[in-house]
């Protein structure tokens, strides 16, 4: 028990909302990074000077 | 004195939604415009409308009374549609949008035609049938709903609780479109989050704070506080617990819902209104199901568990707040009717007529035409709701199977199974209606009551994919597949 709810009703709660939560956070991090990258300056180290 | 500030409130609102409605109306003035805002919505206005859209009635008074009626059980429905919202975004909007902009698709249908190359117009024949006759009893549904809330809330009487609803949202449909539509759904989408954010604490506070509330409810039934309910692990809870998550596959392929997708202004849009739309589905169902249970030791007793809602916002909220509820309510109910209004209008106007008999006529003269269809559907639909007031819930969960059934297992295969073909697509289409059908009449009852969406999705699936096998893939369209895979990139 906590807070009076039983433990599984309370990981029921969790999954119910962590789940899709997780997966919604993972793939819009994951979309962002592809902008940012996509947009990004190379640094000169990257462009050479040859 | 409280009936005028209710009333107050409700002429407040409904002028906010005819000032929309005239803003709207300039970008209905073609079939584009009238049907997706000229695919131009920004990604708030999408996230927010479609999670109104999909709630409709149902999370309002349906969700919390079944926190009221049994408890923690009611989280398996979070599980379910939080998964089922998260999985749209994440998988099916992107490569969807893809698609119908390749195809400058307006409608399910169209997408689904030009996808499978379906020169004869079957997939629009028997969408329209499907569409037609699930969304009669889905807006019957809604509006039973409307005359319950304005009875209750105000004393009006049913019948003219049903007349005020429609009218409502057929003007703002008419005259609005799309644009106003979405920017509705959204307004009256954020109305309901804060109601349902509200709801619980105020219910918890009343009841003494959440301890107390817990006490209440184990002294009142211990089964309120367990996963599985009073059913146990045994085949009846299970079958139970599945038929709740179930419901949140419906997110996964419902042309209601796929329409907002179509509409979004690019990718971009799909990316951030995800985020926005699994939130607030959060705040929708644990706001509902914590507030139903917080009811349930408020208020115990009712012979409706549907009625909490409003129970609760006259007895611990101001008048202006109850004017308030009783607008989210009709703000649910009206999100939905007005969406289903223009997808059957769509079905209609867009695929039978410009489609499929190949009318010709300018788009002034077919968005008129879609206005004139909208009004009819809403009229068919309130003489049902006014000759059948059956139960609300039982009506909105089959048609919401119903459309579902038909659409999701084909869309899902169409957009990640190259193999899939026009024949797969149909068989799949056919088989998943006619098993949700089939299955609420004559089977559902044996059967612990299994909710009709799985065995529907097991029948689409299964017909779209045998019948795929069976017959030959275009390669075009295989590698139209791998195209839009490359075109949208990696999921994560």
């Amino acid at each position: 028990m906590i807070s009076g709810l039983p433990i599984d009703a309370w990981v029921l709660l969790f999954c119910a909302v962590g789940l899709g939560l997780g997966l919604e956070v993972a793939f819009y991090r994951a979309q962002k990074r592809r902008i940012t990258s996509k947009h990004r300056v190379p640094s000169q180290d990257e462009i050479g000077t040859g | 004195m409280t009936s005028i500030t209710v009333i107050s409130v409700l002429v407040g609102y409904a002028f906010i939604l005819l000032g929309i409605a005239l803003w709207g109306s300039k970008e209905s003035q073609d079939l584009k415009g009238y049907y997706v805002a000229g695919k131009r919505l920004p990604a708030w206005v999408i996230a927010f409308s479609s999670n109104a859209t999909g709630e409709s009635a149902w999370l309002l008074l349906g969700l919390t009374g079944m926190g009221y009626a049994i408890g923690v059980h009611a989280f398996w429905v979070i599980l379910g549609e939080v998964l089922g919202i998260a999985s749209a975004w994440v998988w099916v909007a992107r490569p969807f949008k893809e698609y119908t902009d390749r195809f400058d698709s307006i409608t399910v249908p169209d997408y689904l035609t030009d996808r499978f190359r379906d020169t004869k117009h079957v997939f629009r024949w028997i969408s329209a049938i499907i569409i037609l006759s699930m969304v009669m009893a889905y807006t019957a549904a809604q509006l039973t709903g409307s005359g319950k809330a304005f009875d209750s809330f105000l004393g009006t009487g049913y019948t003219a609780g049903v007349w005020i609803g429609l009218i409502i949202v057929l003007f703002y449909t008419t005259v609005g479109g799309f644009k106003a539509v979405a920017y509705s759904d959204c307004l009256q989408g954020i109305l309901m989050l804060g109601c349902l954010i509200a709801l619980p604490i105020v219910g918890i506070a009343a009841a003494g704070g959440w301890s107390e509330m817990i006490t209440g409810l184990a002294a009142a039934d211990p089964a309120l506080l367990r996963p599985m309910g009073q059913f146990g692990l045994g085949a009846a809870g299970i079958a139970s617990a599945f038929g709740f998550v179930a419901i949140g596959f419906a997110f996964l392929g419902s042309p209601q819902l796929l329409t907002r997708f179509m509409a979004a202004r690019d990718q971009k849009q799909i990316i951030d209104g995800g985020f926005w739309a699994v939130l607030c589905v959060i705040g929708f169902d644990v706001g509902a199901v914590l507030g139903g249970m917080s009811g349930r030791t408020l208020f115990p007793g009712l012979v409706d568990p549907e009625t909490i809602l409003p129970e609760m916002s006259a007895a611990l909220f101001p008048a202006f707040f109850t004017g308030i509820f009783l607008v989210v309510v009709l703000a649910a109910i009206m999100s939905t009717v007005d969406s289903l209004l223009l997808l059957a209008s769509s079905a209609i106007v867009r695929d039978i007529v410009q489609k499929a008999m190949g009318i010709r006529a300018s788009e002034r003269t077919l968005s008129n035409l879609a206005r004139g269809v909208t009004v009819v559907i809403g009229v068919v639909g309130l003489v049902v709701a006014l000759t059948e007031p059956a139960s609300i819930f039982y009506f909105v969960l089959f048609a919401w199977s119903g459309i579902a059934c038909a659409f999701t297992p084909v869309v899902l295969c169409s957009l990640f199974w190259k193999r899939t073909t026009k024949l797969g697509a149909i068989a799949g289409m056919i088989g998943g209606f006619v098993v949700t059908v089939v299955w609420t009449i004559w089977f559902k009852e044996k059967f612990y009551d299994l909710y009709e969406m799985i065995p529907g999705f097991i029948a689409g699936f299964f017909c779209t994919i045998s019948v795929s096998l069976m017959t030959d893939v275009d390669e075009d369209i295989a590698d139209e597949v791998d195209s839009v895979r490359r075109a949208v990139g990696p999921v994560f």
